[in-house]
């Protein structure tokens, strides 16, 4: 759940609402900032000429003694709550605020006493006037309406709206999100060799992600096409060429049995192992030619490397023992790995059968299982380096392998069944011998 | 037997049912995909040897029409291809074995021996024998003339095997298949090494000679 909300904050609709929410506040911040800032300012210049007014008044007098007589008449109708009014002069304090009153010009000011009958703020003005200076203040009541109101009209249509986009980014995010991952997991099935993996009928609109959707499908359907029309050739190869094998060895058969009794079978017994080599060598190509089509991955399970291990040295050992070989096989720690019994088993006994056809009798072979490790190692002759590389090649094979029993294939069918496990094959110098360590992925 | 053989290599098909018939089944031979179907849909075999390429109608296409026509006949497939796939395909389409080309007559009649309906060996059954020879699967003791015999697990598997099937073939796959549970293409005789050595517990002590060899084929236990 976690990870799918990290994923879902991770999205590009996720990430394009975030964006767009941002922008969204941004500007409704700065339109609002400006509203406010006019909105004061036209507040402030009212208030100011309504001061003015006043200051006016007060001071008409023009000498000490009538603006006293004015600011006491003003102050004993006039109420603290909306206006203040402060006369200061040689003579003392007059008005209806006799606290200090610090500052000049128009400003808001904060009484210091907080009495009962004053407001909270006041916007004053001080002039300097005959005998010293006048200060009229009027309360700022209305200044803090407006920014209350100001911060409801924020709070009513920014935060809904912000919460609101949100969601519906969540939601469109989250909706991406299950096509995308219909998306994945048709192309890691169809990277797994399952070329009839299609998506499933895309939810939601014909947009960019359909139009990618429909793209994978068409590829896909090219794909297959294209593998199908080389698995029809090489069967139809197959096909073409195993019926004339299979009607030699026919022949063969019927030979041996017309031939006279007390006759000599040798000729034919060597037809027939050179048919069998035929059949052999053509198998073993056909094989890598389907595993390297990598179509089997599909079907890959758990696989008890160890236990297969331990059966095909078991198969083997008699048949070593016969050919004069110690065939040794080692468990170390037990683990199964994803993949096609029969091929790694099939693999096994290639690496086997290659240890006790290359080496002289009298020599060790050792199979050894170590996690997803195994290695078969022998203490023949070897393969020398410059040629390590060139072994896996298979026209390289061929070419040499016509000179030594075997379909000459067995390292490339290996090769070919490793890579398709996605593991990986490397020849080594057993010092003296070859030393062949497969590496596959543990399950 | 009745065996019906949908082959379209004139060769191999004549080939086939001539040495079928030779065994003493009745053998039905058709070339192509929908005159197979139709014989196998009209009559009644034992078994059907199927080439998976056939002008037509191919062999898939024909077994898994049977099978949707609730025909179980046993079926054996041909094929040009041996790939784990093609076997898979084979088996998933209703087919019971799979044969890949060319092949030895004697591993096609051992398989079809035994894939033939045929009364179900007893699964209770405690002792198997042969001649002389008690095979007591309880205590996994095996007996010849009162003499009894030491044998590996794996050895003991593989004469269960040639007991529980007297009298027919085994061939060198189908123990293969049947004791180790492998379906590969060994090089080299490995099968023959596991026989000679059972062999060399089981017969050469004794007079007479249990474990035949059938050339091209593989091993049977007299019944």
């Amino acid at each position: 759940m976690r990870a799918e909300w990290r994923d879902i904050l991770r999205s590009t609709p996720m990430r394009l609402t975030l964006r767009l929410v941002a922008l969204f506040v941004l500007i409704s911040l700065l339109t609002f900032a400006a509203t406010w800032w006019l909105a004061n300012k036209t507040l402030l210049d009212a208030a100011e000429s309504t001061l003015d007014v006043e200051l006016d008044e007060l001071s008409a007098s023009g000498n000490a003694a009538g603006i006293i007589a004015a600011v006491n008449m003003l102050s004993a109708k006039a109420e603290p709550e909306d206006m203040i009014l402060r006369y200061e002069s040689a003579n003392g304090i007059v008005g209806n605020y006799r606290e200090a009153l610090p500052g000049n010009g128009l400003r808001e000011f904060d009484p210091t006493d907080r009495s009962d009958d004053l407001s909270d703020r006041y916007i004053v003005k001080s002039r300097d006037v005959p005998g010293g200076v006048l200060t009229v203040g009027q309360s700022a009541d209305a200044f803090d309406e407006l920014r209350e109101v100001f911060g409801q009209v924020l709070s009513y249509t920014l935060l809904p709206t912000v919460l609101l986009v949100l969601a519906a980014g969540m939601i469109s995010a989250r909706r991406s999100a299950r096509r995308l991952a219909a998306i994945e997991d048709t192309l890691d099935r169809l990277r797994d060799g399952d070329l009839s993996a299609r998506l499933p009928g895309m939810p939601g609109p014909a947009d960019d992600l359909s139009r990618v959707g429909t793209g994978i499908d068409r590829l896909a359907e090219a794909q297959q096409a294209s593998t199908e029309a080389l698995r029809q050739v090489s069967a139809d190869i197959a096909h073409d060429l195993k019926t004339p094998i299979q009607r030699l060895s026919v022949q063969l058969a019927e030979a041996r049995d017309e031939l006279p009794n007390g006759a000599s079978t040798v000729a034919l017994d060597r037809a027939e192992a050179e048919v069998a080599g035929i059949v052999s060598t053509f198998q073993s190509l056909l094989s890598i030619a389907q595993i390297e089509g990598g179509s089997p991955r599909a079907r890959f399970a758990p696989v008890d490397l160890s236990a297969l291990a331990a059966t095909m040295a078991e198969v083997y050992e008699p048949a070593a023992e016969e050919s004069g070989h110690n065939l040794r096989i080692d468990i170390g720690r037990k683990a199964k790995v994803m993949g096609d019994r029969a091929l790694l088993g099939q693999i096994i006994a290639n690496l086997i059968e290659n240890a006790l056809r290359h080496t002289p009798a009298g020599s060790d072979v050792a199979l050894t299982v170590d996690g997803s490790r195994l290695t078969v190692a022998d203490s023949g002759p070897g393969i020398p380096v410059d040629e390590r590389e060139k072994v896996l090649r298979r026209l390289y094979r061929l070419d040499r392998s016509r000179s030594t029993p075997g379909s000459g294939l067995g390292l490339s069918l290996v090769d070919a069944v490793v890579k398709l496990h996605g593991g990986t094959l490397e020849l080594q110098d057993n010092a003296p011998g070859l030393r062949v360590e497969i590496n596959l992925a543990e399950t | 037997m009745r065996i019906l053989v949908i082959e379209d290599d004139r060769t191999t098909g004549d080939y086939i049912a001539n040495g079928l018939r030779e065994e003493g089944h009745v053998v039905d031979l058709t070339r192509n995909g929908r005159e197979g179907l139709l014989t196998a849909q009209t009559n009644d075999f034992d078994v059907l040897v199927v080439d998976r390429m056939l002008p037509d109608l191919d062999g898939l296409s024909l077994v898994r029409t049977l099978r949707a026509a609730k025909n179980l006949t046993p079926a054996l497939f041909l094929t040009a291809l041996g790939g784990v796939d093609d076997r898979i395909e084979g088996l998933n389409a209703g087919g019971d074995d799979y044969l890949v080309k060319p092949f030895a007559f004697g591993e096609l009649s051992a398989r079809l021996a035994a894939l033939a309906r045929r009364p179900q060996m007893r699964d209770d059954e405690s002792t198997l024998s042969a001649g002389d020879l008690q095979m007591d699967l309880i205590r996994r003791k095996v007996t010849r003339g009162g003499i009894e015999i030491d044998l590996l697990p794996r050895e003991f598997s593989l004469l269960e095997c040639l007991l529980r099937r007297k009298g027919r073939v085994q061939t060198r796959t189908m123990l293969l298949e049947a004791v180790w549970e492998l379906s590969f293409d060994p090089q080299t005789n490995v099968v023959e090494s596991h026989i000679s050595r059972l062999r060399g517990k089981v017969d050469k002590p004794f007079a007479t000679e249990l474990i035949k060899t059938v050339r091209g084929a593989g091993y049977r236990i007299e019944a």
